[in-house]
């Protein structure tokens, strides 16, 4: 069920692209050579047996992941470099298993601006919970309940500094699909998903190219951006299929969709205000979607709390679309807190939950603490329970978990 | 290739009119006191006026008593903003695990900085609550206020001068500055400015209950461009905790014609 993300002719043409920049380049031997990664442990512990059939009883789940960061600087007075691949195993569910290029890719000045080519992500939207204007790279779906990890993209962009913001272009090639976790693995649909069976909209299927503009300004304390996107949403609808043992099974498709996205951001001392809004118009025109988010962070010193700082976090989120695994939160509030150490160990507990105003229940509740141990090497706990057992979580609601991660950093 | 530490010129013109107007002040009243505590800082400013752009590799070490906990390793940047103000730049080399972070602050001369911070985790760039700026930088006794503070904006505090002392054998002008902005962490400092060239040998810090929180002591000057003072070395002394901080200063590189603010730009945070 796993695609493969990277083509060995695709691979191969960029690596050639990035030898072939950077012989021309003729580096200078003031180059800047920097590397660092991580290598992370991690074991899950399931609260409850599994609920599906087909999930591994396994309560306790082991995966490991790790990145490497290697970074040419000044190649050439205009050439810079990074490569930043990221894996991640997992012992029982090979959902998990995954291999990202990342970040892979050369960065040319040109004047002021400059132009990027290869592997890349980037991160669009000013809210915690959901980044509807993320448009972009593809969510890391089996990283975690709610997650900020992006996956790679090839492409290209072009930025230029304009005033106090910038303006940027960007193609966006090789669509990456959702990953989903297998039919052994927990956190998954109530039915398994046959990504061998995807659909596209477009005849060029995954090479379709997507293209992007956007603005962004600072305006003191007040930040803004607009863009415009056209190509595949990274959101897949289901059509229900059957194997040819005749059992249900989900088939993703993908559709093609011009969204136009607004943030913004207002900074008033320990208060912060923001909003990340978009409209999606399809170009199937079957129908429009929009979705609004809107919320606030508040910031109480120290010199409430003694050397400990905490934020409080309040977001709304209201999307069109139907309510789904895949898109959970449409009419719901989200409000959590984050206490900071301010220590030399950089200890931090986060804990936050979720509320629907369509039934009126509690999502999910999670809580995340992490501390370093001794320097290079990190320990996170984490807990994650699904309190609603209906509606878009029905299919989890047995897979509340703890979790510790160690890592290793370099 | 550092230039060599200067010595320190025992003299001159300005020092020469500046310290007599001090002595005569010395008995006049509140407000000739608290014009002559800005003089000295405004001339501190004036004469590091037009550095435009540095950047220097700074080590933090984090003491507890005579034993060192551990160390941190930091690239600062700063850039002088048009209209007054400045940029300032951190960018986290160690601890591994915040390698890629950078802080940018705008300072601002009449109104509230802003700060965004860049997760490379995430390729996100936010921007943050400067609200917080007395909170512990990366766990050591410094806070982002202190060091926003080394490129300090005089209309950021009100001043009195106190009298002449020696400090770390300079003769020092002393004076108290108060905070103006909101969320300071202090109610008062004591300065020691180096009567001869015009740079902090000395910083008393009290907390917002007035009582002795820090003391930083800023040694090891050296000259670049053959006008601009920087410290090699800062110890930031928690007198609460008996914990220490120092930081090490190197290779400052002044220059950098062709850097603007569009580099000190959040858009930018991701490029450089």
């Amino acid at each position: 069920m796993m695609g493969c993300p990277l083509s060995s002719g695709r691979t191969s043409r960029l690596v050639a692209l990035a030898a072939w920049l950077i012989i021309y380049a003729r580096p200078s031997v003031a180059a800047e050579i920097t590397w660092g990664g991580n290598f992370i442990g991690e074991g899950r512990y399931f609260l409850h047996g599994p609920a599906l059939l087909g999930q591994n009883p396994a309560r306790v789940q082991p995966s490991a992941s790790g990145e490497l960061k290697i970074a040419l600087k000044a190649l050439t007075p205009w050439l810079d470099c990074l490569a930043n691949p990221y894996g991640r195993f997992d012992y029982y569910d090979s959902g998990r298993r995954i291999f990202d290029p990342h970040v892979i890719k050369c960065r040319i000045q040109v004047g002021k601006g400059a132009i990027e080519i290869g592997y890349d992500v980037q991160f669009w939207g000013v809210m915690e919970f959901v980044n509807p204007a993320n448009v972009l790279n593809q969510r890391d779906l089996t990283d975690d309940l709610v997650t900020k990890r992006r996956l790679g993209a090839p492409m290209a962009s072009f930025v230029w500094p304009v005033g106090s913001g910038t303006f940027e272009a960007y193609v966006v090639e090789y669509f990456r699909p959702l990953q989903f976790p297998s039919v052994e693995g927990r956190l998954r649909p109530a039915l398994p998903v046959d990504t061998d069976a995807t659909t596209y909209e477009s005849s060029w299927r995954r090479a379709h190219p997507d293209l992007a503009l956007r603005g962004t300004a600072t305006l003191r304390a007040l930040s803004l951006a607009l863009s415009s996107f056209s190509g595949y949403s990274p959101d897949p609808d289901f059509v229900l299929g059957v194997t040819s043992a005749m059992a249900p099974i989900l088939l993703p498709s993908y559709h093609l969709q011009h969204q136009l996205g607004l943030e913004a951001q207002l900074t008033l001392g320990a208060l912060i205000l923001k909003s990340e809004d978009v409209l999606r118009l399809r170009w199937d025109g079957d129908y429009d979607t929009y979705a609004v988010g809107v919320g606030a962070e508040y910031e109480l010193g120290v010199h409430v709390w003694g050397d400990e700082t905490v934020t409080f976090l309040a977001e709304y989120h209201r999307d069109s679309r139907p309510r789904t695994l895949i898109v959970p939160f449409t009419n719901d509030a989200f409000g959590g807190a984050r206490l900071g150490f301010n220590d030399r160990r950089s200890t931090e507990i986060t804990a936050w939950t979720s509320l629907s105003f369509d039934d009126h229940k509690i999502g999910l509740v999670a809580v995340d603490a992490s501390t370093r141990i001794v320097d290079g090497l990190m320990v996170a706990l984490g807990y994650r329970q699904i309190v609603d057992s209906t509606g878009p979580f029905s299919s989890i609601a047995a897979d509340d978990y703890l979790s510790l991660r160690v890592g290793g950093y370099f | 290739m550092r230039p060599p530490t200067v010595k320190t010129p025992r003299f001159s013109t300005s020092l020469g009119i500046i310290a007599a107007s001090l002595l005569g002040s010395a008995l006049l009243g509140g407000s000739a006191r608290a014009a002559d505590g800005l003089q000295i800082f405004q001339e501190a400013a004036r004469r590091d006026s037009g550095y435009h752009h540095y950047r220097a590799d700074v080590t933090m070490v984090l003491k507890e008593k005579a034993a060192t906990l551990s160390s941190r390793k930091l690239e600062v940047a700063n850039l002088e903003a048009k209209g007054g103000g400045a940029r300032s730049l951190i960018i986290f080399d160690s601890p591994a695990d915040v390698k890629g972070t950078k802080v940018l602050t705008a300072s601002h001369l009449d109104s509230a900085d802003e700060q965004w911070i860049y997760l490379p985790a995430f390729s996100r760039v936010k921007q943050i609550s400067t609200a917080n700026q007395s909170a512990s930088f990366m766990g050591s006794e410094f806070s982002y206020e202190d060091l926003n503070s080394i490129n300090v904006l005089v209309s950021k505090f009100t001043y009195t001068y106190l009298r002449d002392e020696v400090a770390d054998g300079a003769p020092c002008f002393v004076v108290e500055r108060r905070p103006k902005y909101d969320n300071s962490g202090y109610v008062r400092e004591i300065v020691w400015v180096d009567k001869a060239d015009y740079v902090l040998r000395k910083v008393e810090f009290y907390d917002r209950d007035a009582k002795p929180f820090k003391i930083l002591t800023a040694t090891g000057y050296s000259k670049y461009l053959d006008k601009f003072l920087r410290a090699g070395q800062m110890t930031m002394e928690n007198l609460r905790t008996g914990k220490s901080t120092v930081l090490r200063w190197e290779q400052y590189r002044f220059g950098g014609a062709g850097v603007s603010e569009a580099d000190f730009s959040a858009s930018a945070l991701k490029r450089q």
